[in-house]
């Protein structure tokens, strides 16, 4: 079939695909859905307006294989290939492999790509551009090294993948003794997930916040950087909640944020929408941390504050169209949190949670976006990360933010699997969220706390509601009894829906 | 139709509760205090209580053989409400569970503790790979280990047991 530069090919699946399609949609490009046999019956599938079998669920035949896509695209006759987030979206062989056949490739050169993708490399390249990076190792290491580095810098540090991201493959080490285990553990996960069980040290800098700059670049070396995004809040070092701008940062230190972003991206070539991540300690120092050669989780919130499509700016610049916008034309409004939901229970040490989604019910009106992969009926599966989708709340103000965020909560109704909306109906009360202080340890140091309040008994009211309804259930059970098994839920519902 | 309840309060005490419901309308009394509502069914299986006073609550509720679970506003509580006449319905709340449960199906990596061991809350138990991340199972409460019912390399699926406590040690 003859490729087509006005169809595009998403190499990925849930929100993130549907998001590219939305993009595509608007700007009256034909789209493409690829799939394994887990997702066949997946919202992101039913969206495009084609869509190509892959491969069995595991992701190693299916999204992440290389030629599978390839073909796909070929078949298809697609002309561009947007990688998403995760699966091939950091990888410098698919991006060659994209352009060697002749696809145009929505995101950077290979060779950025390859630039930023090994940590320790890419410090060596930010040393070199002026940025200031984290004392650490400038190469891969054995367990001997890193006891050595420990000793000069001092403990705690932090054993890092050498082609990781994400938090994945990554261990705080405490003191000398917990050297071996922890090296043994994170170079395992190291290649687990990277294929590379290269590990290597980093100072672990106390109390920082992790601040990350969104840059974009066209091809002829135009680049603004949007703003930055807070994304302290993590758990076991995944971000959880996001948030634009950073409570700790101001005019003076986003512009210098800014420009060390920019520095970053330009010392390795970089085209497309990217991410510089940094930490700020306590005194407003900051320092690269790694840079995201795709687009983020979390750029909605940039979207929703800055007003700029990222999605519809990586395409146009991949067919070689120059920036829409300059940075004299953007200004911010306003505040925007962004809470990951996750198919997980809070109250199970946050363990997965697939399975079927009986009933969704999403929040709406003002200051709410929804970025979601799932609906009724959609089966979570166990072959891939859990997040649902991604609940942004917008308000003039970081505080009319969180009381949207909260309202919005309050609104949500997952029913049939466990999701981490108990945990941010929790969060957005807490003291320290309200007030915008905590670190990249914080929410570990809280949930280590156990912070749940005691289980307090339900007034009159609600016992009575509860007993009415057990009460009615009972006797419509006697008035029709059921027949085969059905779902408690379904069964409610379809009682409910008969009346 | 008048039905009884019987409801166990966090504390432990008991009450009972009976109600009567005639269509839509519901008189509920709870340890001597009458409680006046409509109950109106939505299409998502939800219920809208109208009460007496004026007041409005939107509920979904869910009965258990543990407990009775009203989620309103997004937010979940467990009721200790049950049928009398239910012979199966438990009547305290469980103070700890005496077996750690595989949460999601997956494959045993490693198991950090052997019969005897003694655990203290939070310490490692074993380490479960599953959705592509390397879960750590930690112990809920203090206790002594009396079997490991998994082996390192094994596939199990949700619910398989893999570790029980000796239960009066809890």
């Amino acid at each position: 079939m003859k490729r087509t530069g006005d169809k595009l090919l998403v190499a990925n699946r849930g929100e993130i695909a549907i998001r590219i399609f939305r993009a595509c949609r608007e700007m009256g490009i034909s789209t493409v859905a690829v799939y394994s046999d887990a997702d066949r019956d997946s919202l992101h599938v039913g969206y495009a307006d084609e869509a190509r079998r892959i491969g069995p669920a595991p992701a190693r035949e299916s999204y992440l294989s290389v030629e599978r896509i390839l073909d796909a695209a070929k078949r298809s006759g697609a002309g561009m290939v947007h990688p998403g987030y995760g699966f091939l979206a950091e990888n410098a062989v698919f991006a060659r492999a994209c352009r060697d056949a002749g696809l145009t490739f929505v995101g950077p050169p290979p060779e950025a790509v390859e630039a930023m993708g090994s940590k320790t490399e890419s410090r060596r390249r930010m040393i070199e551009a002026g940025v200031p990076v984290v004392p650490g190792m400038s190469r891969a290491a054995a367990p001997d090294d890193v006891v050595a580095f420990g000793r000069e810098a001092g403990y705690p540090i932090l054993l890092k993948a050498s082609a990781g991201g994400g938090g994945k493959g990554m261990r705080v080490v405490a003191a000398e003794g917990e050297v071996a285990s922890a090296f043994e553990r994170a170079a395992s996960e190291a290649q687990a997930f990277f294929g590379d069980p290269a590990v290597y040290a980093e100072k672990l800098v106390d109390g920082a916040r992790h601040v990350e700059v969104q840059i974009v670049f066209d091809g002829e070396g135009r680049g603004v950087a949007v703003g930055e995004r807070e994304c302290s809040i993590q758990r076991r070092h995944q971000k959880v909640v996001e948030e634009c701008p950073s409570p700790a940062v101001d005019p003076s230190l986003r512009a210098a944020l800014g420009a060390a972003a920019l520095a970053a991206a330009r010392a390795v070539g970089y085209v497309s929408c990217g991410t510089v991540e940094f930490l700020l300690d306590r005194d407003g120092k900051f320092y690269f941390l790694e840079m995201n050669t795709r687009l983020q989780v979390e750029h909605a919130i940039t979207e929703e504050v800055w007003g700029v499509d990222l999605v519809r700016e990586m395409i146009s610049i991949a067919r070689g169209e120059p920036l829409s916008f300059s940075a004299a034309e953007l200004s911010p409004r306003g505040h925007a949190i962004e809470c990951r939901i996750y198919a997980e229970d809070p109250d199970r040490q946050f363990a997965p949670s697939p399975g079927r989604i009986e009933f969704l019910s999403l929040p709406q009106g003002p200051g709410v976006r929804h970025d979601i992969g799932v609906e009724m009926g959609s089966v979570v599966p166990i072959d891939y990360d859990p997040m649902l989708g991604k609940l942004i709340a917008t308000g003039r103000s970081r505080a009319e933010a969180i009381a949207r965020l909260g309202r919005a909560l309050s609104e949500y109704e997952v029913v049939g699997i466990k999701t981490s909306l108990p945990f941010f109906r929790e969060l957005v009360g807490d003291p320290d969220f309200l007030a915008g202080s905590f670190d990249t340890g914080w929410l570990d140091r809280r949930l280590a706390r156990g912070a749940s309040p005691a289980p307090v008994d339900p007034d009159d009211d609600v016992v009575a509601l509860a007993a009415a309804v057990l009460a009615r259930s009972e006797e419509k059970r006697f008035a029709a009894p059921r027949r085969g098994r059905i779902s408690a839920w379904r069964d409610a519902a379809r009682r409910g829906a008969l009346r | 139709m008048k039905r009884v309840f019987r409801l166990v309060r966090t504390g432990g005490e008991e009450a009972t509760i009976t109600v009567d419901l005639r269509g839509d309308a519901a008189r509920a009394e709870i340890a001597g205090r009458a409680v006046s509502l409509e109950l109106l069914p939505k299409a998502d299986g939800t219920f809208v209580a109208l009460f007496e006073n004026g007041r409005v609550l939107r509920a979904r509720v869910s009965p258990g053989r543990k407990e009775t679970r009203v989620r309103t506003r997004g937010r979940e509580t467990a009721l200790g409400l049950f049928d009398p006449r239910d012979e199966s319905s438990v009547s305290a709340a469980p103070t700890g569970t005496a077996e750690v449960l595989a949460a999601m199906p997956g494959r045993v990596l490693e198991v950090r503790v052997g019969p005897g061991d003694r655990v203290e809350a939070g310490d490692l138990l074993l380490i479960l790979e599953a959705m592509k991340m390397q879960n750590e199972i930690r112990a809920e409460a203090p206790g002594v280990v009396a079997a490991i019912a998994c082996a390192p390399g094994q596939a199990v699926d949700a619910g398989a047991l893999l570790i029980r406590f000796e239960a009066d040690r809890l």
